[in-house]
């Protein structure tokens, strides 16, 4: 029988402790709120604000009518450069594109030469580069067929393609980004301080002091769980309506509340992760360096930064193990399609599932944990 | 005191003023006691002695209880090879202060550990109150107090706090808890203290909370485990005469393990304890009488003997360190010492190298996360699942579908009913783009009349929706393409784009993401690695060592930075290697640009982790700092995702004040690029910048002393 009185106590006791630490307190707040913002904002999951350069050695109509279809957001404004720049601008990561425009571009256009135009990419900017050269590519099409028939009508293809973005329909990349950087800082927080709490607990002898006392290690274990999960839940609270829809002003496909609640089963995982590496850890320091291993690759291979199906087959059965992955797949289908609880279900079962297992592997380690002397 | 015995002169000091001074002799017979601890009391000012008059003779015990409540029975634990406790009996009876006597690490705490139920026997049996220790028995967890080695109080908790947290957790009732803590608090004299948080307390005060705290439930059984190490005498001596209390006034069993042989001596009973077994049990009078011994001391050393092992062996032993790792006492002048520098570096070296653990977690650590990460953080999108809805069910409007599984980019998968489940297929993430072809596609397609083609792409993940849509276009054009040329049309475009993918034609994920992966392992593990070092310090109270020797800042920080920086600088090795031989990226340009670039950026990166430990309080808030001053920035500041050129506000301003977009470029310049040295210098002229600033931080936020 687990003592709900002997939870509370320890959860207050937890809480208490968790406060007091200020500077950690600034720390917490700093990353729900400055730098989700700042993720949300400043960085992109699609092409935005690309830099390109322009070599123009024609400087015909044509010429400036190509140069002025690079439109914001999707392109800064191009830059014009020397030809003998190029190099060095590309080596210093100036430009992701250079485009070379050659001399007597228009003359042989309507000469009907089909004259080739020369587009520099960075392929070491590996996200924008692929996606960039498509938008160029129909930017400098699209403007010389207008060009040439002087008027902006229909394309004149056999078939119209009429492309339509499902659920997410201006591709808005701040919801997500937004949301990929609380998942980030929440899994953060959640691992390393339940786990840290439990060894500082070890280290500062606590621990056995509340073990010759009529306490379960479940329960210094649940409290542990609750006490920081409930902070870091607060802070999410604070990170979604505050920084995300009051601040941002974002709007979801989905219900807010079901994210939450969806957010708040995760917290749950991570929080007894770390409870679980902390019991795997002898020591502080080896806590700390668990926690990047392991933190790291749940965080990057998530599908938050990288398409899954780029993976090699074997990652991508591995990758299925993570709970980020499943938390990551519910967030993108609560928040830009809409996907309700019938939906998101087996990945809300699936990352619980993952927590109690952590718990129940935790709970088998406790007291060779606590045995285990540094 | 025990060592003061043997001093040819002692000075008493209380309060910064000389009390007293001469050879233990002269003082004892000054103050008419048999003891220089007492001596000390006797000597200090009567409001100073905390009521504390006379000799507190230990009153006679009522010998006629002779209940064991405390049982050993041939008590074993091992720890692998090592025996640390080996058979040991022991039977303690009620009422009695029973003392447990030997050096450190001789197993008197494990004992202790295996008697309350902390740690399970290897072998043989402990039993309280006649029954067996067991750890689920939590009956007989109420009967016991029990306070370690270490003072086991919440620091951050008040007096009151930890007072009531220990009454409820001890399932006391809450009014009985309020009546026992204020109860408490009057006896142990805590009133002034109620509401200062544990940690701040002096060390006599938070001995008396510890006390008070491990009885707050009358427990009939107290087990301390050297509770008055580190406690002035005066204090001590006010803690024996509460454990003499306890003992004659409310029957409580005490059994308490101490190295002091003063307070060995007043003990109704000791057993002496020695490399793992008890060697002796008895009163303390009969054991010296045994021995023939003046005092309890020599008697203890003749017991010793006679186990027979050579006295060398058996001074206590000491961890092993090498000379230099204690402050060099010679005061070396100048701003800078190279030996004072030395000896920190050393001492943090020895520290990481007796934890293998630790160093293979951050060496195949580092060559683990860069094997998944080199082939897991691809952006080369393919085999992408799709469905199409055929309405129509012509040869046209199948070429059209072939059009798009005839390309490695898709595969498809399956066909869907109708509208709604191709968007049910969308949503529930099965494909991720969906074709639905009207019905008279292929006889609008015959007659000229622009047919209309709906395509929808999951724009769930934005990157990946951009990137189909550009392979949809590509697919769309292509079946036109193949159509015009059905129909004898001119296909020639009125100008043509030739994309030229620099530094890396074959446009592979790999080959620019492992060189920017660098950027990322040597930032994280090595900050990682450094942060806890003066933190961890303070948290556990040796930074003191840095206000009483005379070492400089500079020389503490730099020596507990060098470690980590050879070690980080073996993964710059280890990464390199197997970029090029594990990935197959080749190195292009300068090694000698990125091994000098990878230096600096770990003299940065280590850097940052040392500055979060010189400015938080606790080893948690400095880890947690660390991660969030790092892994964000560096992920998604740096250029690992985004062009930094690309970026805006605060992100653009972060990722242009942090080393790993310098680093990035340098290590992507060198492979990818194929830059020479010259053309890496500006890259690594930045990198170098940040250590010189990071340092000068830490200098600024590391106090020399505790304010």
């Amino acid at each position: 029988m687990l003592s709900l009185r002997n939870i509370w106590q320890l959860c207050g006791k937890e809480i208490t402790s968790l406060l007091r630490d200020r500077v950690l307190f600034i720390f917490m707040i700093y990353a729900c709120t400055l730098m989700v913002y700042a993720q949300a904002t400043g960085t992109s999951h699609d092409l935005v604000r690309a830099s390109l350069g322009v070599v123009d050695e024609d400087h015909s109509a044509l010429s400036q009518r190509i140069i002025d279809g690079f439109l914001p957001p999707r392109f800064q404004a191009p830059v014009m450069v020397a030809p003998n720049e190029v190099d060095r601008a590309m080596d210093h990561a100036r430009f992701t594109f250079v485009l070379n425009i050659p001399p007597d571009f228009q003359a042989d256009v309507l000469a009907g030469r089909s004259p080739e135009m020369q587009l520099l990419i960075d392929a070491t900017a590996v996200m924008q580069a692929g996606i960039g050269a498509n938008y160029i590519q129909s930017i400098v099409s699209d403007e010389t067929g207008r060009f040439l028939r002087r008027d902006a009508a229909a394309s004149g293809d056999a078939v119209e393609l009429k492309l339509r973005i499902a659920f997410n329909q201006t591709l808005e990349s701040t919801w997500f980004t937004g949301a990929m950087a609380l998942l980030q800082v929440i899994n953060m927080l959640a691992i390393l301080l339940t786990g840290a709490a439990l060894m500082r607990e070890r280290e500062h002898g606590t621990l056995e002091h509340l073990l010759v006392m009529p306490v379960r290690a479940s329960e210094i274990m649940l409290a542990k769980i609750f006490a920081n999960g409930g902070v870091i839940l607060g802070m999410s609270l604070l990170s979604l309506y505050v920084v995300l829809q009051g601040i941002l002003g974002l709007r979801i496909a989905g219900s807010l509340p079901l994210f939450f609640a969806a957010t708040a089963i995760y917290l749950f995982f991570a929080a007894a992760l770390g409870i679980f590496l902390a019991t795997l850890a002898r020591s502080m320091a080896q806590f700390a360096l668990l926690f990047i291993l392991v933190q790291m690759p749940m965080y990057m291979l998530s599908g938050a930064l990288t398409p899954l199906e780029a993976m090699p087959d074997w990652l991508q059965t591995a990758v299925q193990l993570l709970p980020t992955k499943h938390y990551v797949a519910l967030t993108q289908a609560i928040l830009s399609r809409g996907a309700g609880l019938e939906t998101v279900w087996p990945e809300l079962l699936a990352i619980f599932a993952m927590g109690a297992a952590a718990f129940a592997f935790s709970l088998a380690r406790f007291r060779n944990f606590l045995s285990q002397q540094q | 005191m025990d060592e003061a015995e043997r001093f040819s002169h002692v000075v008493m000091l209380d309060q910064g003023r000389i009390l007293a001074s001469g050879s233990p002799a002269d003082l004892k017979a000054q103050s008419g006691t048999a003891a220089l601890e007492q001596a000390f009391i006797a000597l200090l000012p009567r409001e100073r002695r905390g009521g504390l008059d006379g000799e507190s003779a230990l009153p006679p015990r009522q010998e006629d209880d002779t209940e064991e409540v405390i049982v050993a029975h041939g008590l074993t634990r091992r720890f692998g090879d090592f025996t640390a406790v080996d058979h040991v009996e022991l039977d303690i009876h009620r009422g009695e202060i029973f003392g447990f006597l030997g050096s450190n690490g001789c197993g008197k705490t494990t004992t202790m550990k295996m008697l309350t139920g902390l740690l399970p026997a290897s072998e043989g049996e402990g039993f309280l109150f006649g029954q067996p220790v067991s750890a689920g028995d939590f009956s007989l967890r109420r009967r016991i107090g029990y306070m370690a080695q270490s003072f086991s109080l919440y620091g951050e908790l008040t007096v009151r706090q930890n007072l009531m947290l220990h009454a409820a957790l001890y399932g006391l009732e809450n009014a009985k808890a309020i009546e026992r803590s204020k109860a408490l608090v009057r006896h142990f004299d805590l009133k002034e203290h109620l509401d200062a948080v544990a940690d701040t307390l002096p060390m006599g005060v938070r001995q008396r909370l510890s006390l008070a705290v491990a009885i707050i439930h009358d427990p009939e059984i107290l087990i301390l485990d050297e509770p008055t190490s580190g406690v002035d005498p005066v204090a001590r001596e006010g803690f024996w005469r509460e454990l003499l209390r306890l003992a004659r006034e409310q029957g409580v069993t005490i059994f308490i393990s101490t190295h002091y042989m003063t307070e060995a001596t007043r003990c109704d009973r000791v057993a002496f304890m020695h490399a793992g077994r008890v060697i002796a049990t008895g009163a303390p009078t009969e054991l010296q009488a045994a021995q023939g011994a003046a005092t309890l001391e020599e008697a203890f050393i003749a017991y010793m003997e006679l186990g027979g092992r050579a006295a060398e062996q058996d001074l206590p032993a000491m961890t092993p360190q090498a000379p230099e790792t204690s402050a060099p006492v010679a005061t070396p002048r100048g701003w800078f010492s190279g030996r004072r520098f030395r000896a920190y570096a050393w001492r943090e070296s020895i520290e990481l190298l007796r934890d293998p653990i630790r160093l293979a977690f951050a060496l195949f650590g580092t060559v683990m996360l860069m094997l998944i990460f080199g082939y897991g953080i691809t952006f080369d999108v393919d085999n992408i699942g799709f469905a199409a809805l055929d309405r129509d069910g012509t040869p046209e409007s199948r070429a059209y579908i072939e059009a798009y599984s005839g390309s490695s980019y898709f595969q498809r998968q399956g066909d869907a009913p109708d509208g709604d489940g191709l968007l049910q297929r969308l949503r529930g993430n099965k494909i991720a783009l969906g074709i639905e072809i009207p019905p008279g596609f292929g006889a609008d397609l015959r007659r000229g009349r622009t047919p209309e083609v709906s395509v929808w792409i999951d724009g769930g993940m934005p990157f990946r929706a951009e990137t189909i849509e550009g392979y949809v276009s590509g697919a769309h054009n292509s079946f036109l393409t193949e159509l015009a040329r059905q129909l004898g049309q001119s296909v020639t475009q009125p100008a043509s784009l030739v994309m030229r993918y620099r530094y890396n034609q074959a446009f592979r994920s790999i080959d620019a993401m492992v060189p920017a992966l660098f950027a990322m392992m040597l930032m994280l593990i090595p900050a990682i690695l450094a942060t806890l070092g003066v933190v961890s310090e303070r948290e556990r109270g040796s930074i003191t060592n840095l206000y009483v020797t005379p070492v400089r800042k500079l020389e503490f920080l730099l020596g507990k930075q060098a470690p980590y920086v050879v070690l980080a600088y073996v993964n710059v090795l280890l990464l390199t290697v197997m970029a090029v031989f594990v990935f197959g990226v080749p190195l292009k340009g300068s090694l000698f640009g990125l091994l000098l670039g990878g230096l600096l950026y770990v003299l940065a990166s280590t850097g940052i982790g040392l500055l979060t430990s010189c400015f938080t309080r606790s080893q948690v808030a400095a880890l947690f700092g660390t991660a969030v001053l790092t892994i964000m920035p560096t992920v998604h500041f740096s250029g690992l995702m985004q062009p930094v050129s690309t970026l805006q506000g605060g992100a653009r301003l972060i990722g242009s004040v942090f080393p790993a977009t310098y680093f990035l470029r340098t290590s992507v310049g060198a492979f990818t690029k194929g830059l020479g040295l010259v053309d890496l210098l500006p890259f690594i002229a930045a990198t170098a910048a940040f250590w010189p600033v990071f340092l000068a931080l830490a200098w600024l936020f590391l106090r020399k002393q505790e304010t």
